[in-house]
């Protein structure tokens, strides 16, 4: 194999799996036909590449099924980050009292979203989209109150995203090719533990793994595990876990405070591109080749 | 109404509108039906020809073995055509109306 086969290989493996399966070979047959007498490859078909990888990765992470799916278990899914709040609110009622709205400031946005939740089951997907990008404008605000507990330094910003994500496949997709009411039934189930566990398990760390542990498990389960796009779904609805998970590695090798700049990066900008990056990993079923 | 195809979509449709053509023989065609103004790369190609695929646009007409080098071949399909047809119409009535402005303005001599 030459040097010139070697780099293309190594470009074309950035691509989707399933795409890189198919079309791997037959696409270095035609980069080597295209390449004449180059011995390395030139920058414009390497950015042509990484642009094409780039695009593949998205597209497939966005497809109108994955989309149809968080449309639909999204917006159920987002109500587990309620957890903390319930506990805290349910701290309040047992102390006999009724919190401040400092005690609880994205109280609202729960609200908001069981609102959009019931809509998304009721096919209102207008309405349901509406409430979905209002709810995520507060829980953005929710961020930037001084006396929250949401700092942009946590592992809240998973939330945020699957907000932002749910927001935008309500607007997207009609959600015609989504799983029924097994899938429904199961997602809400999940939540109700993860709640659960929230509650009864605050500041334990076991019960805060279970209960990341079982968002996935959920997630995947809810959203299909047979296929491809079941699992790619799973992926977007488990976006808090990532965060969360990093939120830790984050604690565990830094120290101290971090601008918002980075942040940002870390945690809304890194789980975004793992989505990306992982979401073409995922194996589809082979497609006859030949029609 | 359909939204106006961006030009290396045309452009590969136009190419596999004759005869089905491999990846290579699509970059060439396309490089000659727009007289060397439009260069393809295979990332780009790639990448329409996955969506045109799944849009079921173009299928895969064959497959065979070239110095043990995967080639396929892709075809259009009939929807493929039928959305060729509709662009070449929607650019054909709007150069129509180009070519009919210009007249005016020739004829008029105005600027």
């Amino acid at each position: 194999m030459s040097e010139l086969e070697k780099r293309y290989q190594r470009l074309l493996s950035l691509y989707p799996r399933d795409h890189r399966e198919q079309h791997g070979d037959e696409m270095l047959g035609v980069l080597i036909a295209d390449a004449g007498d180059r011995t390395a490859p030139g920058w414009r078909d390497t950015a042509d590449l990484l642009w094409g990888a780039f695009r593949l990765h998205v597209r497939r992470l966005l497809a109108a099924d994955v989309l149809a799916i968080v449309s639909l278990l999204g917006p159920i899914a987002v109500l587990a980050g309620a957890a903390t709040s319930l506990h805290e609110l349910a701290w309040w009622v047992q102390a006999g009292s009724v919190p401040r709205f400092e005690q609880l400031p994205d109280a609202p946005v729960w609200f908001v979203w069981l609102g959009v939740a019931i809509l998304a089951m009721a096919g209102k997907r207008r309405a349901a989209a509406i409430g979905a990008w209002v709810a995520t404008a507060g829980l953005i605000v929710v961020l930037q109150l001084p006396f929250a507990g949401w700092q942009w330094f946590t592992d809240k910003a998973g939330w945020v995203l699957l907000s932002a994500v749910t927001a935008f496949a309500l607007s997207m997709s009609d959600g015609r090719k989504a799983r029924g009411w097994p899938a429904i039934g199961t997602m809400a189930a999940t939540v109700l533990v993860i709640v659960g566990l929230g509650v009864f398990g605050h500041r334990d760390e076991i019960a805060e793994y279970a209960a990341l542990a079982v968002l996935f498990a959920g997630a995947v389960l809810a959203a299909g595990i047979r296929s491809a796009t079941g699992w790619r779904a799973a992926l977007v609805l488990s976006t808090p876990v990532a965060t969360a998970l990093l939120a830790r590695l984050v604690h565990a090798v830094h120290d101290g405070p971090i601008n918002d700049t980075v942040s940002t990066l870390i945690f809304f900008g890194a789980p975004l591109v793992f989505l990306v990056a992982i979401g073409g990993l995922v194996r589809l079923p082979r497609r006859t080749s030949v029609s | 109404m359909t939204n106006a195809l961006r030009e290396p979509t045309f452009l590969i449709l136009t190419a596999l509108a004759e005869e089905p053509r491999h990846g290579y023989g699509i970059l060439r065609d396309v490089e000659q039906i727009s007289g060397g103004r439009v260069r393809l790369r295979a990332g780009t190609l790639y990448t329409a020809l996955d969506r045109l695929t799944s849009d079921e646009w173009v299928a895969v007409d064959r497959e065979e073995v070239v110095d043990s080098r995967l080639r396929r071949y892709y075809r259009l399909t009939d929807s493929g055509a039928a959305r060729l047809a509709e662009e070449i119409k929607r650019v054909r009535a709007t150069t129509r109306v180009a070519e009919t402005r210009l007249r005016a303005r020739l004829i008029g001599g105005t600027a």
